[in-house]
């Protein structure tokens, strides 16, 4: 199943260098699984992980989530 | 050295043989041996081996990527599997007697209680253990939405069995009925549907973390 919320987690995290998808979840409070079901566009957040995601990523919720129209 | 994994497995097929052995075992001695009381026998040393195990390597045991939830559904599915199983062969003795009991201890039962029991222990003990070893989140917002979906699929389980349970009742011969309705096989068969519904809802969580692991 595809989630309609399209996201550049990966892309972020990358840019970041260091920032391994295990450290992304123990930032966030949630599984390296659910980071990864995010990552690849299998699951959309709920508000308040997102922002807890954009929050560790450096980023703001726009430049890291958009909707599919 | 055995690989966990590979340890796992030789106990759950040496648990697998020695829990139909408890179940299903002749009740006359073979060759001297009392193949019901030796399994039983055999599958509590595997139960306590299999926590002792868990304990030293429970992450070892489970799919590379799987996470704590998922582990703990696949364990789940062994511990209902096997908890349906006795129940289904308690029904069975059950339907054996003439006259039905009229309390829990006075038949098979008690044992089947006792045997419960040592299940719930170690399957709780177990799932301890898995989120122990793993660290971490052990659960977050998308476990509790695949939960809330197999919770969703055991209401509608739970459903079509009740319907099911109505049909058989609705075209059984009245002669029969007095046994259906007796207090302690209708009392059991509520237990039944209880378990049936907490099977299906961990095969579709298992299912659905497996699709989603894909």
């Amino acid at each position: 199943m595809t989630a309609a919320v399209r996201n550049r987690i990966r892309e972020w995290r990358l840019a970041r260098g260091d920032l391994t998808q295990e450290q992304l979840a123990k930032a966030c409070e949630v599984t390296r699984q659910t980071i990864i079901a995010l990552e690849g566009g299998k699951y959309s957040p709920s508000l308040e992980l997102a922002f807890r995601i954009a929050r560790a990523l450096g980023r703001n919720l726009d430049e890291v989530f958009q909707y599919a129209e | 050295m055995w690989s966990v994994r590979r340890q796992a497995a030789v106990l759950f097929v040496v648990g697998l043989v020695a829990g139909l052995a408890t179940l299903f075992g002749p009740e006359e001695r073979l060759g001297g041996v009392d193949l019901g009381a030796t399994g039983a026998a055999l599958f509590g040393l595997v139960l306590v081996a299999a926590v002792a195990l868990f304990a030293r390597g429970a992450e070892e045991i489970f799919p590379e990527g799987s996470s704590v939830a998922e582990r703990r559904a696949w364990i789940g599915i062994f511990f209902i599997g096997f908890v349906l199983l006795s129940f289904l062969r308690f029904m069975w003795a059950l339907a054996q007697v003439t006259e039905l009991p009229q309390t829990l201890d006075a038949i098979y039962a008690k044992h089947f209680l006792q045997h419960l029991f040592g299940l719930i222990l170690a399957w709780k003990l177990m799932a301890y253990l898995i989120a122990r070893r793993a660290g971490g989140v052990p659960l977050d917002e998308r476990d509790l939405n695949l939960e809330h979906v197999a919770e969703r699929a055991g209401d509608v389980a739970l459903t079509a069995i009740i319907i099911g349970c109505v049909c058989v009742l609705a075209f059984t011969p009245v002669e029969m009925l007095a046994w259906w309705l007796a207090p302690i096989v209708l009392a059991n068969l509520l237990i039944g549907l209880l378990i049936a519904r907490s099977l299906v809802e961990h095969l579709v969580l298992t299912f659905a973390y497996f699709a989603a692991r894909r």
